[in-house]
C-alpha cells in the first residue's frame, strides 16, 4: 500500500532491482574464523546481558573511599544502554533528516593496534550498525525515497572487511610460527578424470595416499584417450579468445578513426599484458624478499 | 545450540570429537538481517525480518536473544522468490536474488509498531513540498468521496 503512494514519482527511485548485500557472502564463509574453546567462557550467554548495577549497600562493609570508587567505575561503560528492537533503527533525532553526521571507516592501521578481544567487541558494534543501515535502506527502497547519507553502509562494510583482514593476518602469522605453512589446510593441484586441473584440499583418510593405489588410478590420473579431448578443449578455448581479440581490435580501429589522438596511445590489450607482466614480477619479488 | 552457528563449510571437514580436539566455537557471525515493514498487516507482537538464505530459524533465535535481547516465542520462515523482469527489445532477462523471510513472534506480551523513519520534519519542508502535500491530500479526499458514493459523479 505504501509502495503505491509514491508522491515524488519515480525520479528519486534508486535501483529498485538492486538490493543491498545482506550477507557477507561466500567470501567469509569459506574462510574459517574460529577459535578453539578456552577455559574462559567468553562465548557464554551472560556476556551479552546487561551488567547488574552494584549498589553502595553491597560494599557497606568497606568504608574506605577507594573501594567505593572502584565499584562505581566498574558499572561505568560507554556502550549503548538500551537494548531491544530500538537498535534496528537510528537515533530518533536523525529520523527524517537528509544528511546524518558520521565518521570515517576503520582503517587497517587503526585496527592493527587493537587487541583480539577489542576487535571481537567491535565486530558486533559494526554488525548492529550494519543491520540498522540495511533496515533503513530497505525502508527507503520501499517508500521510493533516497536513503539519508547512504555512504555510511559502504564505510561499515569496508571497516568490517578490514577487521577480518587483520584477524586473518594474525591467524596466518600464528600458523607460520606453529606449522611453517601459510594455508590452514594443505592442498595441491591435481588432474581430474577428464584431464582438468583443480585444487584439492587434503582431508584425513584411514589409509595413507601412497598405499592406496587403486584410488590414485581412479581419481588422480586420466586415461590416455582423454588427451585427445584435452587438445580439443584447448582449441575451443583458444578460438574463443581469438574471436574476442578480433572484436576488440575492430572496435579499437573504429575508435581510432573517431578520435585520431588515440593512435599514439597504447592499445588496451597491450596495457593488459604489461600489467600482467608487472604483477608477475611483483609476485616474484615478494616471494624472494620474504624469509621465514 | 551454539554448534548450529558454526559455519557449514567447517562442519564438513571436521574430525570426530575427541577430548584432545577441542570443539569449534563461533567468534564472529557473518549474518546480517534487516527488519522490514510488513506488507500484509500482521498482529502487533510479530516482527518481519529478511534474513540470508544460509540462516536457519534456530540461529535467528540465538541471534535475536543474545545480540538484541528480544524475547522470542516462535519463528516461521519462508523463502521469497525474487522478481523477474525482461526487456522485450533486447531479449534480456534478469531476476533479483531470492531471500528468506522470517516472522518472529515475541514473548512477554511485547508489541511493536514500525516507525516512520523517512517522514520529513515540518521545519525542513520547502514551499513546493508543502503545496505538493496539500494537492496530494486533496486528491485523496476526492478519491475517498468517489468511493463513498460508489463511483457515481457528484452532479448525479
Amino acid at each position: 500500500m505504501a509502495a503505491c503512494m509514491c508522491r515524488n514519482g519515480l525520479s528519486n527511485s534508486k535501483g529498485i532491482f538492486d538490493r543491498g548485500k545482506h550477507c557477507l557472502g561466500s567470501k567469509l564463509l569459506l574462510r574459517s574464523l574460529t577459535v578453539t574453546s578456552s577455559p574462559q567462557k567468553v562465548f557464554h550467554r551472560l556476556t551479552f546481558q546487561q551488567q547488574q548495577p552494584v549498589t553502595s549497600a553491597a560494599v557497606s562493609g568497606s568504608t574506605s573511599l577507594q573501594a567505593l570508587t572502584r565499584v562505581h567505575t566498574k558499572t561505568l561503560h560507554t556502550s549503548s544502554t538500551y537494548h531491544g528492537i530500538e537498535e534496528f533503527f537510528d537515533d530518533p533525532k536523525n529520523w527524517g533528516e537528509k544528511n546524518v553526521k558520521h565518521g570515517d571507516a576503520w582503517t587497517l592501521d587503526q585496527l592493527r593496534q587493537k587487541s583480539n578481544v577489542d576487535l571481537w567487541k567491535l565486530w558486533y558494534v559494526l554488525l548492529k550498525e550494519r543491520n540498522m543501515l540495511l533496515t533503513l535502506e530497505q525502508e527507503a527502497i520501499r517508500q521510493v525515497e533516497r536513503m539519508p547519507s547512504e555512504e555510511r553502509l559502504e564505510k561499515v562494510t569496508e571497516s568490517m572487511d578490514n577487521l577480518i583482514e587483520v584477524l586473518l593476518e594474525r591467524e596466518k602469522a600464528l600458523r607460520l610460527l606453529k606449522t611453517g605453512r601459510e594455508e590452514e589446510v594443505p592442498g595441491k593441484f591435481l588432474f581430474n578424470v577428464f584431464g582438468q586441473k583443480y585444487y584439492r584440499r587434503f582431508k584425513p583418510y584411514p589409509m595413507p595416499v601412497m598405499m592406496n593405489t587403486s584410488f590414485n588410478k581412479k581419481y588422480w590420473t586420466f586415461p590416455t584417450f582423454v588427451e585427445y579431448y584435452i587438445r580439443l578443449r584447448e582449441e575451443k578455448y583458444e578460438k574463443r579468445k581469438f574471436a574476442q581479440a578480433h572484436v576488440e581490435r575492430r572496435w579499437w580501429a573504429k575508435m581510432v578513426e573517431k578520435f585520431p589522438n588515440l593512435k599514439d596511445q597504447k592499445t588496451p590489450w597491450e596495457e593488459r599484458e604489461e600489467k600482467k607482466q608487472r604483477d608477475k614480477e611483483q609476485r616474484l619479488r615478494e616471494i624472494k624478499e620474504r624469509d621465514y | 545450540m551454539a554448534s548450529s552457528l558454526v559455519f557449514r563449510q567447517l562442519l564438513k571437514h571436521r574430525l570426530p570429537w575427541h577430548p584432545d580436539h577441542p570443539k569449534l566455537k563461533v567468534l564472529l557471525t557473518p549474518f546480517c538481517i534487516k527488519l522490514v515493514r510488513p506488507g500484509k498487516p500482521q498482529p502487533p507482537d510479530t516482527l518481519q525480518f529478511q534474513i540470508p538464505m544460509e540462516m536457519g530459524r534456530q540461529e535467528l533465535k540465538i541471534y535475536l536473544e543474545e545480540l538484541y535481547n528480544i524475547p522470542v516465542a516462535d519463528i516461521r520462515v519462508r523463502i521469497q522468490m525474487g522478481k523477474r523482469a525482461r526487456n522485450w527489445q533486447n531479449r534480456m532477462y534478469w531476476k533479483t536474488e531470492d531471500y528468506k523471510v522470517a516472522y518472529v513472534v515475541m514473548r512477554d506480551g511485547q508489541t511493536f509498531n514500525f516507525p516512520d523513519l523517512l517522514t520529513k520534519k515540518e521545519e525542513d519542508k520547502t514551499e513546493v513540498e508543502k503545496m505538493e502535500e496539500q494537492m496530494y491530500e486533496k486528491e485523496v479526499d476526492k478519491q475517498r468521496e468517489v468511493t463513498r458514493r460508489g463511483g457515481i459523479n457528484t452532479w448525479f
